[in-house]
């Protein structure tokens, strides 16, 4: 890939992060690059245990003690994260980078008012007095569409529906201004009607504070709504990356075929769906080479070398030995079994 | 149809049910050349909430979970319930297997009636027929049994393949896709999608006449649920089964079923043919629940009615209509009066005094 960087936020370049676990060594990222420009908004997709999350604590340094970077870099408007200090990685966190949890109810505390989770915040980062910290709180939820925001600082987030959370968990990262936020999985545990809210208000802020957007998610209608481009991972690597309507339009790693082709959607009737034969690799023995290889219908002998990111268009990699080989169809089609992508069982 | 008959001979006739001419709420219009598996009638179930001094406890309120539902099953139908969390599915598929005891209202199985039966064999019978599927495999599962105890016991109480019952396991694994040597594994020795594959035998192994699936594929990977919707649409054609598929992934319910019923807060809002509701729906807050789901395909505009507000509680709520508070094309009527679900156009049911036309409906355009 390209190496100008000035139109980049951020330029994570062949990161490996382990897991020391009793069983043996995790290889969670397994040489990962990617990078997010100014003002984009970039999906990364994937199945459960493909290093989506991992990614997003190992750009924050907040991964659990028996997981470490062991090697790469990941720059951060040119200066790379991994030979910060603690101290000065305290400051990119939640002022530069923010993080928006799966989770509502979690991520904030149950025994702590609303007021006093969004001062603390704020005062940490920026030279304000109470009153103006909470006057920009207010502010800020005012600006997610919290109703009576100056009343309902005081509640406790119990009181709160998990959409409204969402959005308090919004207004407070919002609230210092960061160039980046990494939202992980945002709406997962909302409802649709509420996921749209919450998706709609993101959509505002970004276009207000001119926010760039790393949106982890596994909802590949999320990600086709609200993405530029799209990083997909398998297996602790990226597979394909792309602008988002290429990605749908025009895959060329045969995960990515077989993922959108195994997802009902509103066009496709009521055929059968596409399967992947087998079951998300193992990190801690991955498969040589290709980490999708054993479960690939175009498998050879090459397949166990790892294989290049090849460029297809301007900014369209593909990690496959048979770009070439790879059969495209229209993923809105009804999926036909004598076409083939996989071995239709278990 | 022969409801009026089986509520006259039971002697418990609900003013509705009365006359044959009647139609059922939200049955299609060739009800009458269909097999009627599963009825629901008038269905009702409210928790109470109470408050505990230090003596007494004194029931405050109501939270009215499921608020008079009538339902119709048809042998061989898959039916996709959907709705936000908290508008009453979970209770409804509980009340409607026995688990959990209407406050009022009727669940019929065929002619037999579900909660008021008394004679054991029916009773056995019933649950037979009626088989659940559950969310989350990892704890639907008994960890200390193998999967041949978990699928064999159903057989032994209900005391059917007598002669080889193991033999009768075994068969059922092979229809989910899992090999002989699995039947003396134990749960934690499978993957999600196998533990589903085996709720799904244990309920099959009945040969009942409905299943009712709840959220049966969203604990698990969207590679792995192709298989299990799979799996399930080629069992449910083989074994002619009734299902009633509960999921909040409203692509994965058009996906599989045949007809919808949209609810809300306890009640049914609307009820259709599966295509129709989604592409042409009438009440409003299937307009903007469909509206809402995302499309894998950036080239579709769509048009999104988004709602403000949450879903209310179920315990203090308004008089009229219950979703008028969230409605964009609310009106004074809505306040004041209830809308029951009738019927509107083509083979649409809804519960609402203004639904939208055909014409104006259009929720997605292709980007030029």
């Amino acid at each position: 890939m390209s190496h100008e960087s000035e139109d980049r936020i951020l330029d994570v370049r062949d990161i490996y992060t382990y897991f020391r676990t009793e069983a043996g060594v995790v290889k969670a990222l397994d040489g990962v690059s990617f990078d997010i420009r100014y003002n984009e908004s970039v999906g990364v997709v994937g199945e459960s245990g493909c290093g989506k999350t991992v990614t997003s604590r190992s750009i924050l340094q907040i991964l659990p003690k028996n997981g470490e970077v062991v090697d790469g870099q990941i720059l951060y408007k040119g200066v790379d994260l991994l030979a910060l200090t603690p101290s000065e990685m305290r400051t990119v966190r939640g002022k530069e980078i923010a993080l928006l949890f799966q989770d509502p109810l979690s991520a904030l505390n149950p025994v702590m008012s609303i007021r006093e989770q969004m001062i603390d915040v704020i005062m940490l980062h920026k030279f304000l007095t109470e009153e103006e910290a909470e006057a920009l709180a207010v502010e800020m939820m005012h600006a997610v569409g919290i109703p009576e925001a100056d009343k309902r600082i005081f509640d406790y987030p119990h009181q709160y529906s998990g959409g409204m959370r969402q959005r308090i968990l919004i207004a407070r990262a919002l609230a210092l201004q960061p160039s980046l936020l990494i939202a992980d999985e945002p709406t997962t545990a909302l409802d649709v009607t509420i996921q749209a809210q919450v998706l709609d208000i993101i959509k505002r802020m970004r276009e207000e504070h001119k926010l760039s957007m790393m949106l982890i998610t596994h909802n590949l209608g999320v990600v086709a709504e609200n993405t530029d481009r799209i990083h997909v991972f398998y297996g602790g690597r990226v597979v394909e990356s792309g602008p988002t309507r290429e990605i749908f339009k025009d895959p060329h790693h045969p995960y990515t075929i077989a993922l959108l082709e195994s997802i009902p959607s509103f066009k496709k009737g009521k055929g059968r769906l596409a399967t992947i034969p087998g079951s998300v690799p193992q990190l801690i023995d991955p498969p040589k080479g290709c980490r999708f290889h054993p479960r690939c219908a175009y498998v050879t002998e090459m397949c166990k070398k790892r294989p290049p990111a090849v460029k297809i268009k301007t900014d369209h990699y593909v990690a496959c030995h048979h770009v070439d080989r790879v059969i495209k169809r229209d993923i809105n089609a009804d999926y036909d079994p004598n076409l083939g992508y996989a071995i239709d069982n278990l | 149809m022969s409801s009026s008959e089986q509520i006259d001979t039971k002697g418990d006739g609900t003013e509705m049910f009365q006359q044959d001419s009647e139609v059922f709420p939200g049955s299609p219009s060739n009800a009458e050349s269909m097999e009627v598996v599963l009825e629901l009638r008038n269905l009702r179930k409210y928790f109470p909430i109470k408050t505990q001094s230090i003596l007494f406890s004194k029931t405050v309120g109501h939270i009215k979970a499921v608020d008079g539902i009538d339902l119709q099953l048809f042998r061989g139908e898959v039916l996709g319930l959907v709705g936000e969390s908290g508008c009453g599915k979970s209770t409804l598929s509980k009340m409607v297997v026995g688990l959990e005891k209407p406050t009022t209202g009727q669940v019929w199985l065929g002619e037999r009636n579900v909660h008021e039966e008394t004679d054991k064999k029916i009773k056995l019978d019933i649950t037979r027929n009626l088989q659940m599927v559950f969310q989350d495999p990892y704890n639907s599962l008994n960890p200390r049994r193998m999967v041949k105890d978990t699928l064999m016991e159903p057989l032994m109480i209900h005391q059917l393949e007598k002669d080889d019952q193991y033999g009768a396991v075994l068969r059922m694994l092979k229809k989910v896709g899992l090999e002989d040597y699995h039947a003396m594994r134990y749960p934690h020795e499978f993957s999600g999608g196998q533990r589903q594959r085996i709720g799904l035998a244990r309920a099959l192994i009945m040969k009942p006449d409905v299943i009712i699936a709840d959220e049966p594929v969203s604990a698990l990977d969207v590679s792995v649920q192709a298989s299990i919707l799979n799996l399930m649409q080629d069992l449910q054609k083989e074994m002619n089964v009734s299902i009633i598929f509960i999921a909040h992934d409203l692509s994965v319910v058009k996906h599989v079923s045949n007809r919808v019923a949209v609810m809300y807060l306890g009640r049914i809002v609307e009820i259709g043919p599966t295509d129709e509701v989604f592409e042409r729906p009438a009440h409003p807050y299937s307009v903007s629940l469909i509206s809402a789901i995302p499309f894998p395909d950036p080239d579709i505009e769509k048009k999104k009615v988004i709602l403000t507000g949450d879903v209310p509680s179920p315990i203090d709520l308004p008089p009229g209509c219950r979703f008028a508070p969230r409605c964009y094309k609310v009106q004074p009527k809505c306040h004041e009066e209830s809308p029951v679900l009738k019927h509107i156009r083509g083979e649409i049911w809804a519960a609402c005094h203004y639904p939208e036309d055909e014409e104006v409906i259009k929720l997605h355009t292709v980007k030029e």
